[in-house]
């Protein structure tokens, strides 16, 4: 069990940071479909300096290391996004091409920076974790780590800056209008490109917690492909509606879902029968909640709700008292529906390369 | 209008495909040929670099590319599949729909077909012709339902249908893990450890019906109908997007959902025909695939969907969805992928994961392949030899590049005498240099005897004075920089040559100097310094105005 909730933890980490890294560019106006092969050169980032550093250090690697291979993580990241800044920003390209694009050349590049530093496919060297408790005894006070500094720390900035900072606002208004933010005076392109820089860095942080968290015996092989929780991450910006908050709490169901098809041996008695059902889970759920917040669905729900509280008003059920408190609760539900069916969508912009002349 | 018309038809075939591919006037077509081909001329420069890490010769490896998949009997029937799969991407991309549900329909086709023969051959012990064709159109019927699925999905729920059919793909995958791990002991064997697999060799498949004989793949008849077949396929795609009613709504649709739906489109109605229609292709993209060629499904514990279904993706991005040009990089693509199936055994050091390079290399340039509308070396060049033939052009181009040095010759011309100031006096000003730090450190050994402080160590260090000491000492400091600026300015400078000097000073940091020194020793010079000044500006102003004149001249004689 303990085991199962350790996994948990870190799953959680990843998919917060990866949706955040993808909230910040949407917010800017760029779609971001690159987000699993971003996390994969971070990942090989991590390693490739970890085995560097390590005859630096004659065996005895200390655990302070990671911060300083985390940022090389982000580095790597921020390197492989400026080919989606290139492409969406100054090219003005297809972003969604791109995105798909970037998720295949990633790999490839892992393969050929592997076989460059690493020995023949892989890599032997294991980082240790810096943690309170030892993870692999399955103690609980291990949940004290660096990793747990960093993604809160990231989900609590973002979280204020986009909502309450000017800042925040700019980035906000790039996304929705860029052409009224250039009549406002926002420079949209630089604000865009420290989108990207922005997104980089967070996604090459969350792969490079992956890979010091399951990497098998420090072992890295060439294909990783941190097994598609990029496009997990995906899913969860669009439930959670472009909101950091909302992404952060999604990503913990999504990564109790995910841990649990990892853990099915442990958890259950046949497990090993239902482990794809259960890994198949996560992606039947985004799959289910992604139906249920789109915007025919919620348009329905609201009628819904409004037709409740309409038929609890007529005259010759004659409501006081708690119906009538039941009717306006259903009315008001019903309203915040609707609300929440005009941003079904997301940033307005979002996709469309920035054109000066339709100003 | 008219005219145009006429000489269209007038022409033969040789001047209607001069008018199509080198024409000025007919853009679009002619212009996706090139990028096409500059983008596939960029994935191979990649690819031949990242070959060339590895120590190898790339132009060997490449041919080996070809030999390899000429020999191999699996290299026809790799081009069928990666037609029918392009094209059922290429439909949905003409319509605007991102659809990557490809290979889950490709899986889900491919596993039920081999799961109905695997169910005959368990019970009847073999397998009839007639079970063949009808597992294939029960599986290409699910793989129609599984993207009528997505359809729906995008057209009455509005989701993003990119992250719907990335889902669809796991969801599908994972089912069929499941399948396969609950009825190992019953039908479907369990090969290795690791791998669960399905395991099918039905009378269907052995050489002399469908299978390809290795030594002679050009007799086996049934890849050539299977080649021709696609290939028809594509024509027909092709003469229904360009000629027909139904081709021009996919198109309109793809190009503006607005505009489409304006001019009265049922949107909604069109994009679930065209998913049917691209699962349909990938159904039969999967039957070719699973039982034609392999005869049986692998699925191990890291694996994903297939990477057949995303290497279509780059198949049809490579040629914009064009269904004609789709086979020629079908072609290609399916030398890169089944070329490389045994490389390492020619060439040991390079890795077995080569493939997914290329394909990723190539996937990219793809993506990179609408980029280069403004990439035109040929014409730049073209239009550059045209212009310098013209007498006109060259004269305003030299007579740019003129004015351009004239107008920073004068910098220049500073830096010149910087330098030349510089290289004369360096050895006379090092002197001076030299005497003032003299008397810096006399001063210094003065300040160390008098003060008590000093007594222990002879250095002197700015730190341990006291203030009123420091300021003393500051004071000195700029009194001697002063004055060893003066007698600079006074021995080498002034009087060797004086406009020089001036002119200097004024630009650099001498500045302050040259004020400080205007009342006190100039005086006498600075005279005859300003009207030199005005003199050297003013010779520049006359040559320019004589210039102007000129040219004045020559516009009013053409008017």
């Amino acid at each position: 069990m303990n085991d199962f909730l350790l996994s948990l933890f870190s799953y959680f980490c990843v998919l917060s940071l990866g949706a955040i890294s993808i909230i910040f560019t949407e917010r800017a106006g760029i779609i971001n479909l690159g987000v699993n092969g971003t996390m994969v050169i971070g990942a090989t980032f991590y390693m490739i300096f970890a085995y560097l550093i390590a005859p630096a250090t004659k065996g005895e690697a200390n655990e302070w290391l990671n911060i300083l291979l985390y940022i090389f993580a982000a580095l790597g990241g921020i390197l492989f996004m400026l080919l989606h800044g290139l492409i969406s920003i100054k090219w003005k390209g297809n972003q969604t091409i791109s995105g798909i694009a970037m998720n295949i050349l990633a790999p490839a590049i892992t393969l050929i920076l592997l076989y460059k530093f690493g020995k023949s496919n892989a890599m032997d060297y294991k980082v240790p974790l810096l943690e309170l408790g030892n993870s692999k005894d399955g103690d609980l006070s291990s949940f004290v780590s660096l990793k747990m500094f960093v993604t809160i720390t990231i989900i609590i900035v973002s979280f204020i800056s986009l909502t309450f900072t000017k800042w925040g606002l700019r980035f906000r208004s790039v996304g929705e209008n860029p052409q009224a933010a250039d009549a406002a005076g926002i420079n949209v392109n630089k604000i865009k490109w420290i989108s990207i820089l922005i997104s980089g860095a967070i996604a090459g942080i969350a792969g490079a917690i992956y890979i010091s968290e399951f990497s098998s015996g420090g072992r890295f092989r060439t294909q990783v492909n941190v097994e598609g929780l990029g496009f997990l991450a995906i899913a969860i910006v669009i439930i959670s509606r472009w909101k950091t908050i909302f992404a952060g709490i999604s990503s913990l169901i999504f990564a109790a879902l995910f841990a649990m098809g990892q853990h099915a041996n442990n958890l259950f008695d046949n497990g090993k029968e239902i482990q794809p059902i259960l890994m198949m889970l996560p992606y039947l759920f985004t799959l289910i909640v992604m139906i249920l917040f789109s915007k025919p669905s919620l348009t329905m729900f609201s009628k819904l709700f409004f037709k409740i509280s309409s038929a609890i008003l007529k005259p010759n059920l004659n409501p006081k008292g708690f119906g009538m408190k039941f009717s306006n609760s259903m009315n008001w539900v019903s309203n915040k529906l609707l609300m929440m069916s005009n941003n079904a969508n997301g940033p307005k912009a979002v996709g469309e390369p920035y054109d000066k002349s339709k100003r | 209008m008219e005219e145009t018309k006429v000489k269209k038809n007038n022409m033969n075939a040789y001047e209607k495909f001069k008018d199509k591919f080198f024409n000025f006037h007919n853009y679009p077509a002619r212009r996706k040929f090139y990028n096409s081909s500059w983008s596939i001329l960029l994935g191979i420069i990649i690819m031949m670099l990242s070959i060339a890490i590895f120590q190898y010769n790339p132009f060997e490896v490449l041919l080996s590319f070809v030999e390899n998949s000429n020999k191999n009997s699996l290299f026809i029937p790799t081009i069928a599949t990666y037609i029918f799969a392009a094209l059922s991407i290429a439909i949905c991309f003409k319509a605007g729909i991102f659809n990557i549900g490809v290979p889950g329909q490709m899986m889900i086709s491919g596993f039920i077909m081999l799961v109905i023969l695997k169910n005959q051959e368990v019970n009847n012990g073999s397998i009839t012709t007639e079970n063949v064709f009808l597992a294939i159109f029960v599986g290409i019927l699910t793989s129609i339902v599984c993207s009528l699925v997505l359809a729906v999905l995008k057209t009455y729920l509005r989701v993003n249908e990119v992250v719907a059919s990335i889902m669809l793909n796991w969801i599908i995958f994972f089912i069929i893990r499941y399948i396969v791990g609950i009825n190992v002991d019953t039908g479907l064997e369990l090969s290795t450890t690791t791998d669960w697999s399905l395991n099918q060799t039905a009378s269907f498949l052995t050489p002399s019906f469908f299978y390809i004989d290795s030594s002679a793949w050009t007799k086996s008849s049934w890849a050539w109908i299977l080649i021709i077949i696609s290939v028809l396929v594509s024509a027909l795609l092709w003469v229904v997007i360009r000629f027909t009613k139904f081709g021009y709504k996919i198109k309109m649709v793809g190009l503006s959902k607005t505009a489409s739906e304006y001019s009265g489109t049922n949107k909604n109605n069109l994009t679930l025909i065209t998913l049917s229609i691209s699962g349909l292709f990938s159904g039969i993209a999967g039957a070719i695939w699973y039982i034609g060629l392999n005869g049986q499904m692998n699925i191990s514990i890291t694996s994903g969907p297939t990477l057949v279904g995303f290497n279509a993706i780059a198949i049809s991005l490579i040629v914009f969805d064009n269904p004609i040009a789709i086979i020629l990089s079908s072609v290609m693509f399916s030398i890169v992928s089944v070329g490389s199936n045994n490389l390492t055994l020619f060439f040991p050091l390079l890795p077995t994961e080569m493939t997914d390079v290329v394909s990723g290399i190539f996937i990219y340039s793809a993506a990179l392949a609408f980029l280069f509308t403004k990439f035109v070396p040929f014409e730049w060049t073209r239009n550059f030899i045209i212009l310098v033939r013209y007498k006109t052009y060259r004269e305003k181009y030299w007579q740019n590049y003129k004015e351009f040095f004239i107008y920073h010759s004068s910098w220049f011309k500073e830096k010149k005498q910087l330098f030349s100031l510089w290289y004369d006096n360096h050895s006379a000003w090092s002197s001076i240099f030299k005497k003032y730090k003299e008397i810096q450190k006399k001063e210094e050994i003065n300040i160390v005897e008098n003060n008590t402080e000093f007594r222990d160590n002879n250095k002197f260090k700015f730190n341990k004075l006291s203030n009123d000491e420091k300021i003393k000492y500051l004071d000195f400091l700029s009194k001697l920089k002063k004055e060893r600026d003066i007698e600079l300015a006074k021995e080498n400078y002034f009087e060797k040559d004086k406009i020089k000097s001036i002119r200097i000073a004024r630009y650099t940091n001498w500045k302050h100097l040259y004020l400080d020194m205007k009342t006190e020793i100039i005086k006498s010079h600075l005279h005859i310094v300003d009207e030199k000044l005005v003199d050297t500006t003013s010779e520049i102003s006359s040559k320019e105005k004589e210039r102007l004149d000129k040219k004045k001249k020559q516009k009013g004689g053409g008017k």
